[in-house]
Parts: C-alpha cells; structure tokens; sequence
C-alpha cells in the first residue's frame, strides 16, 4: 500500500472522462434520433 | 467499464508494485497504465489498418475518415505510453530517455504515423488522399509490428524482453505475479475498451456532422 493521493487523482480523472464521455454519447444518440 | 477501471486504479494501489527496487518502488505502479496504453496503440493502428482495406476494397470515403480518426486516437495513445514510459524510466535507469531499442521504436512509430498526417493533409483531392493514405496505412501497420514486437526483442536493451548484451535470454521472459495480472490484465482490456468507445463516438460526431454539411 502506498500513498493515497495518486489513487484519488487516478480515480477522480477517470470518473470526469467518463462521464463526459457519457454526455458526449447521450448527445450523438440524441442527434441521431433526430436524423 | 467504468467499475473495471475503477478497480485499475484502486487494484494499481492496493497491490505492491510489481518490480519494487529503486529510490521510489511506488512509481512502478504506472506499469498498470504504461503498458496497456502501448497495448492500445497497437491496436489502435490495427483499427486504421482494417478501415483502410475497408477503404480500398469499397472505395467509400466514409471508411476512409474512420482509418484517419483510430490513427489520430492511435497517436494520443503512443504519446501517453511514451511520456507515462518516460517517467517509468527516469526513476527506473535515472534518465527520462535512454534511446533504448523500445524507445527508439516508439519514437520511430511516431514519425510514421506523423508522416501519414502530413501525407493526408499534403493532398487536396478526397480520392487521391484516401488512395494514399490507405496505402501507407498498410506500411505504417507494417512498421508497427516491427517497431513493437521484432526490433526491441532482437537488440540488447533496457526494456523486459530484450536480449542481454551478453547474449543470455535472463530477463527475455516477462513474467507477472497473479496479483499484478489481476489489474494489468483489466486494465488492457479497458484501455482497449475506452479506445473503442471513443473511436465510436468519433465516427458518430464524424457523420453527423457530414448530415449537417449536406443539410
């Protein structure tokens, strides 16, 4: 075990790509529906 | 995928790190990031490989734009595994670069595939472009193989893998203990994951933004 820090920062980053991913995903579905 | 990833950086951190020697064992946790993200690369210009045969074998400008996109995210993909690498090394052989064969390939690999960049935006014409491109994707693909599996495990280097400059094959064979693979494993596998899904979401934007040009 080490240090906290890193696993929180590696966490945090990961949780913001997803979940732009996801609202980058929900937007294209939208769009494509609309087509 | 958002759980498995999770459990990389949680698993990353829980574990000893897998090669715990120098000033700061805990730096060699970036393996479990390092080594899936050169993993990806690989896969990533496979990708650009398959939409460019899809390209010549269809002549549709569509997969042509999709070789392009996995190659750019293909890029992105190199360039973290060299500087995630690069770190790896300053605290493992105490330089960021040592022009090992591994690094040595990996920055070859970038200018091969920087040079398909500048080939695409060098040539005006959609067909001409897509024609060439495709062509050199599959000699870029080429060059993958041999910069990341041949070259480095023929030279005497620093990476695992390589050769010894004695001639010996200690070191030859990466091995890794269970709990290691219990996260380097998944993290590989989302790393490819992650890749396809923004790959994905790529070709979407791509096309829908084709729709809007065409009204």
């Amino acid at each position: 075990m080490g240090n906290y820090i890193p696993m929180i920062v590696a966490l945090l980053g990961w949780v913001a790509l997803w979940s732009y991913l996801i609202s980058l995903d929900s937007k294209v579905k939208r769009i494509k529906k609309h087509e | 995928m958002l759980a498995v990833i999770a459990w990389v950086c949680v698993g990353a951190w829980l574990f000893p790190p897998p090669t715990p020697v120098m000033d700061n064992p805990a730096v060699f946790r970036i393996i479990y990031f390092h080594f899936p993200m050169a993993i990806t690369t690989v896969v990533a210009f496979g990708t650009g490989l398959y939409f460019s045969i899809r390209y010549l074998s269809t002549r549709n400008l569509k997969y042509d734009t999709r070789a392009a996109l996995s190659a750019r995210l293909g890029i992105i993909f190199c360039v973290l595994a060299t500087v995630s690498g690069s770190i790896f090394a300053k605290q493992t052989w105490g330089s960021y670069w040592n022009w090992d064969p591994r690094e040595t390939s990996i920055f070859m690999l970038l200018l091969v595939y920087a040079a398909y960049f500048a080939l695409r935006s060098a040539l005006a014409d959609p067909d001409q472009k897509a024609n060439l491109s495709a062509v050199y994707s599959m000699f870029g693909f080429v060059a993958t193989i041999f910069f990341i599996f041949i070259m480095p495990r023929i030279m005497p280097g620093l990476h695992p893998g390589a050769p010894k400059p004695t001639g010996g094959s200690e070191g030859s064979i990466i091995t890794f203990s269970l709990e290691t693979a219990s996260v380097l494993i998944p993290s590989a596998l989302a790393h490819i994951g992650l890749f396809y899904w923004i790959n994905k979401l790529a070709f979407d934007i791509d096309d829908a933004k084709k729709e809007l040009s065409n009204g």
